[in-house]
């Protein structure tokens, strides 16, 4: 009976139907067709879920093959700030009952403001397993507390070699920023200065991964992939443990030894800071290498907050974190004429046949202001050949030939092209230049120059624009504006000692892959540079033999009475206004094919002879193999 | 004699009901349901895979081929007495299901989840709410069958709108907002199929959204029962919970792409990120795994059921048979449309499941029923007709 009227209304119901599907259909091809990578990609985004796997840092061996940093296993806890809402404090307090540590450590940690709030920021290593277990039980009183078992830094040798080796922390939200796209994540590890930074690409080794397929419920339902990590690589460095040992005991020895010895004015000398450096002249390979004061690098095992950090880069503490070997710029006294000797012999200044007198002080012909440099010694000396003008460190030969490297750079300064022979000579043998050891800060010195007065001079720290004559004559015993390393010193030296070879130091020796077969070199490390000196054999060989007269009958003489070793050296004293002098000692052995360069500074330490020669001497008795003699603080020559 | 006994028995034959069947229809629904039994195998697996050890991931499908089972008896039954009787015992039916209504509010009902819905006996649960919707559609047909006039008149409208009201709010306190929402659309549907007047039906419109936010805004419904309701469908509080579900769902479906991911192969299905996917979220199965292709063949078993429903509304042969069917297409285009809606995100969520695909024994009891129901008018059309 169904009516027209009602069939007409039905299809009312049926438009209505018909819009329904349309609307579906529509809204299906969007999801199903357009839009389908998006969701795809989200859909894999929610059951994949991906698993670092940790890598383990490669470890550094000793030349002689002493583990020097190792790994060991640790528990430690982190907090991810960003979750701790409200319960700062609350998970402060709690955290610092159960560890039984100061609420201090605890604090400092969370607060540091070195790391984004969503990284996890170590508070505690070595944490008891008894404490992780209540952690884990009470979750809900611990947001953002999380446990981690992780591979922490291992100092078998303790303080040995501390200065190079550097340390790891988590990276920070600066490394993040700067190593964006090199792998790094929040929960990383990175080396910091020194060797591990230096060779942080072979020690890091790379994570693995294994991606899990999880459930919405976050239950990991089957493995979809894995990567195994690789672990880093082994490092093998120079440093002979002990060698360095020795060196380190000398060094702590003649400053000890030093404080009981008074200077000119009475005062006991300081005898407070130092540095020893034991290189192989033909390879550059650093063999031991010492600074003073010096730290503990497990103090940097699990994290080390900035007080204490600043504390160790305090100078009025001595800065131990400072290596003075590297970083350590000192005036070098008169370990710095045969260098000033060679460029006078290249220059024409001076000649090997020729004998200079060594009168007690020294005034520059020309000068009417009557300014006087005095000798070291009061008497008057010499005459002296070059060869004695090293061994007896006459000081008036020197400033004479720097008042003649003067002469020849004043008439060229107002043509605007200052020719510095001198100086150029001078950074040929690597002063006032990088020496590219394999270390991440190295100071470069000063070489006094035209250049730099001026600078001075825009800075309002000096009262000419140009040189004078004091600065060549100053420059001509390594005081005045001169500046070098321990490090510049000793391969400046090995140059001479390898018969002028040009010659770069380091510390690694090669890169071991630990992974694949047991000890597989990766990657040799030796640095090679092409610039040789134009010094002729003869020449050097005259500049070693004053070298060895010092020992035999020069300044040293006292020092080595009895020694019976083949060694040729140079003492130096640099002085410095209001301070007591620093003491300096450069040498190489043996004599004929010289196979280490060792250079000794003590900061405070009186003359050359003093202090730094005793400790040159007990190190190269180790490294002769015969006893090692007591210190003793030799005379108060230059 | 041969002739006419054989012209006879023609006769009777051609006045056989059962030679009138519908089998599109029966085709269609049976593969709704043969679907919707494969995808809610595919949506438990995860569960019994969810370290639920014991769990048959193939329990909920024998539950629903137990429930596929009773409903093609029922469907035969319902379809073999003549429909006029629907008719006669509609008052009866409509009473019945106020009766369940009330009773599942007492402690004979079972609680889940908050909402009290259910009987449940020996593992198996009726939802009375289910039935109520036949039974409201037979009496509303009945009712506005019975007015001759063309058009209805105003107080039509408004007894079948009183008629309607009350196992709405029944329903509504449960609560069920989704049954709620198809009780609407099924006096919609009727009232319009039965010539009510559109400026009636929006008055009527304005008057129920006036009402529904004066109850509120009254207090006349006490303050925990306002948050159970609306806990369930716009509450702030679980809002997170329901973007959640919706992403999740909106994920499902568009990770599906054209093809789909390969049956059993969905991770979204598979690892259990969907929630209620072999209920309210079962499309979402189809979507993933079987892609647009198999969500628009869906949705196309759907427009053959629909457009079966309405051709059976215009052949009927009286106003009741075809107010009933009008009644079920309905019901059925309203339950579709804001299920798939809401899974694809074009409609809010609210618990509505797919007619035929979605598991629940009532409602797979309920549909086939109303294919019973539909084929039973539709196989009668010749019937007792003047010729």
């Amino acid at each position: 009976m169904t009516d027209g009227r009602a069939k007409a209304r039905l299809q009312v119901l049926a438009l209505l139907v018909v819009l329904m599907f349309s609307a579906l259909t529509v809204r299906l091809w969007y999801l199903q067709v357009l839009a389908t990578d998006e969701f795809k990609a989200e859909a894999e985004g929610n059951y994949v879920r991906l698993v670092e796997t940790p890598t383990i840092r490669g470890q550094i061996f000793t030349a002689d093959g002493q583990p020097i940093v190792e790994n060991r296993p640790s528990l430690e806890i982190r907090v991810q700030r960003d979750r701790l809402g409200d319960d700062a404090e609350a998970v402060t307090s709690r955290l610092t009952k159960l560890l039984g540590l100061p609420p201090a450590t605890i604090r400092k940690a969370m607060n540091d403001v070195r790391y984004y709030d969503y990284q996890p920021v170590p508070v505690a290593i070595d944490v008891p397993k008894r404490a992780v277990a209540y952690i884990g039980e009470h979750r809900r009183l611990f947001p953002g507390v999380t446990w981690e078992d992780v591979a922490v830094r291992k100092y078998p040798l303790g303080e040995l070699a501390a200065h190079v080796l550097g340390w790891t922390s988590p990276v920070f939200a600066e490394d993040l920023e700067r190593l964006r796209g090199k792998g790094y994540d929040p929960n990383d590890v990175i080396g910091r200065g020194g060797l591990e930074q230096q060779y942080e690409r072979w020690l890091r080794g790379q994570e693995g991964f294994v991606k899990y397929e999880v459930n919405a419920a976050g239950e990991q339902m089957g493995v979809l992939g894995e990567k195994q990590p690789v672990p880093g690589d082994d490092l093998v460095i120079s440093i002979d443990s002990e060698l360095q040992a020795a060196a380190e005991e000398s060094l702590d020895l003649g400053m000890e030894e030093a404080r009981n010895v008074v200077d000119e004015n009475g005062r006991y000398l300081r005898a407070d800071a130092g540095a020893v450096v034991v290189m192989n002249p033909e390879t550059g390979a650093i063999e031991a290498t010492v600074s003073r004061p010096s730290f503990d690098p497990d103090e940097f095992v699990g994290g080390i907050d900035q007080e204490r950090f600043d504390r160790l880069v305090d100078e009025d503490r001595g800065a131990p974190l400072f290596n003075r070997v590297t970083q350590g710029q000192y005036a070098p006294g008169s370990t710095f004429k045969p260098f000033i000797a060679l460029s006078a012999l290249r220059n024409g200044v001076a000649s090997t046949g020729q004998y200079y007198p060594c009168p007690a002080s020294y005034r520059v012909p020309e000068d009417t202001s009557g300014t006087v440099f005095h000798n070291w010694s009061s008497v008057t000396q010499g005459p002296y050949d070059i060869a004695g003008s090293l061994a007896q460190s006459c000081d008036t030969i020197y400033y004479d030939w720097g008042y003649k490297f003067y002469q020849r750079y004043y008439p060229t300064k107002d043509a605007k092209d200052p020719s510095e022979p001198l100086q150029r000579d001078l950074r040929q043998f690597g002063f006032e230049r990088s020496t590219g050891v394999d270390l991440p800060t190295e100071s470069v010195g000063n070489i006094p120059d035209d250049a730099w007065v001026q600078d001075l001079f825009d800075a309002r720290e000096a009262f000419s624009d140009f040189m004078i004559p004091g600065e060549f004559i100053q420059m001509s015993i390594g005081q005045g504006g001169v500046l070098a390393t321990p490090l510049q010193t000793a391969t400046a030296y090995s140059m001479i000692a390898n018969g002028g070879k040009c010659v770069v130091p380091h510390l690694g020796l090669e890169v071991r892959d630990q992974s694949t077969q047991a000890g597989k070199v990766v990657k040799p490390i030796n640095p090679k540079c092409s610039r040789d000196l134009p010094y002729s054999h003869s020449e050097l060989e005259y500049v070693k033999q004053g070298l060895v007269d010092v020992i035999r009958s020069g300044t040293a003489a006292q020092t080595f009475a009895g020694f019976g070793g083949s060694i040729a050296g140079k003492t130096g004293t640099s002085q410095k206004e209001k301070e007591q002098d620093f003491s300096w000692f450069a040498a190489m052995t043996p004599v004929a094919d010289p196979q280490h360069v060792i250079v000794a500074v003590v900061e405070h330490g009186g003359h050359g002879s003093e202090t730094a020669a005793p400790i040159v001497r007990r190190v190269v008795e180790h490294i002769d193999g015969v006893d090692a003699s007591d210190i003793v603080i030799g005379s108060a020559t230059d | 004699m041969d002739l006419v006994a054989g012209s006879s028995r023609a006769l009777a034959a051609e006045r056989q009901p059962i030679r009138h069947i519908d089998l599109t229809l029966v085709v269609a629904a049976g593969l709704l349901a043969s679907a919707g039994l494969a995808l809610i195998f595919s949506a438990n697996r995860s569960l019994a895979g969810l370290g639920g050890i014991g769990i048959d991931p193939a329990s909920n499908v024998k539950k629903q081929l137990v429930g596929i089972a009773i409903g093609a008896i029922l469907m035969i039954l319902v379809a073999t007495v003549d429909y006029r009787f629907l008719k006669v015992y509609a008052g009866f039916f409509y009473a019945a299901a106020i009766g369940m209504l009330i009773l599942v509010q007492s402690p004979l009902g079972t609680n889940v989840n908050g909402a009290q819905r259910w009987f449940e006996f020996g593992g198996f649960q009726f939802s009375p709410a289910e039935v109520t919707k036949l039974a409201m559609i037979c009496l509303l047909a009945a009712m506005l069958s019975e007015v001759k006039a063309p058009d209805l008149e105003l107080v039509d409208v408004l007894k079948a709108v009183a008629a309607t009201i009350v196992p709405m709010v029944l329903v509504f306190i449960q609560p069920d907002i989704g049954t709620s929402i198809v009780l609407i659309a099924i006096v919609v549907g009727v009232l319009v199929v039965a010539g009510a007047r559109a400026r009636h039906l929006v008055a009527i419109g304005l008057v129920a959204i006036a009402l529904a936010i004066g109850v509120f805004q009254l207090g006349v419904i006490k303050e925990y029962q306002v948050q159970r309701l609306t806990a369930f469908w716009d509450s702030e509080s679980d809002l997170a919970g329901a973007n959640y579900n919706r992403d999740q769902a909106e994920i499902a479906i568009g990770a599906g792409g054209l093809t789909g991911r390969g049956y059993l192969s969905g991770t979204q299905t598979n690892l259990d990120f969907v929630p209620e996917q072999h209920t309210d979220f079962i499309f979402t199965v189809a979507g993933e795994e079987f892609g647009f292709v198999g969500s628009v063949g869906l949705l196309v078993l759907f427009g053959v059921l629909l457009w079966r429903a309405i051709r059976i509304s215009y052949l009927s042969k009286d106003a009741f048979g075809t107010y009933v069917a009008a009644g079920i297409a309905s019901m059925w285009a309203i339950q579709m449309f804001v299920n798939v809606g809401m899974v694809i995100g074009i409609m809010p969520i609210t618990g509505i499941p797919l007619p035929f695909v979605s598991y629940g024994g009532t409602a797979i009891l309920t549909n086939l029923l109303a294919v019973g129901m539909l084929e039973n008018i539709h196989m009668r059309r010749f019937t007792g007709r003047p010729r």
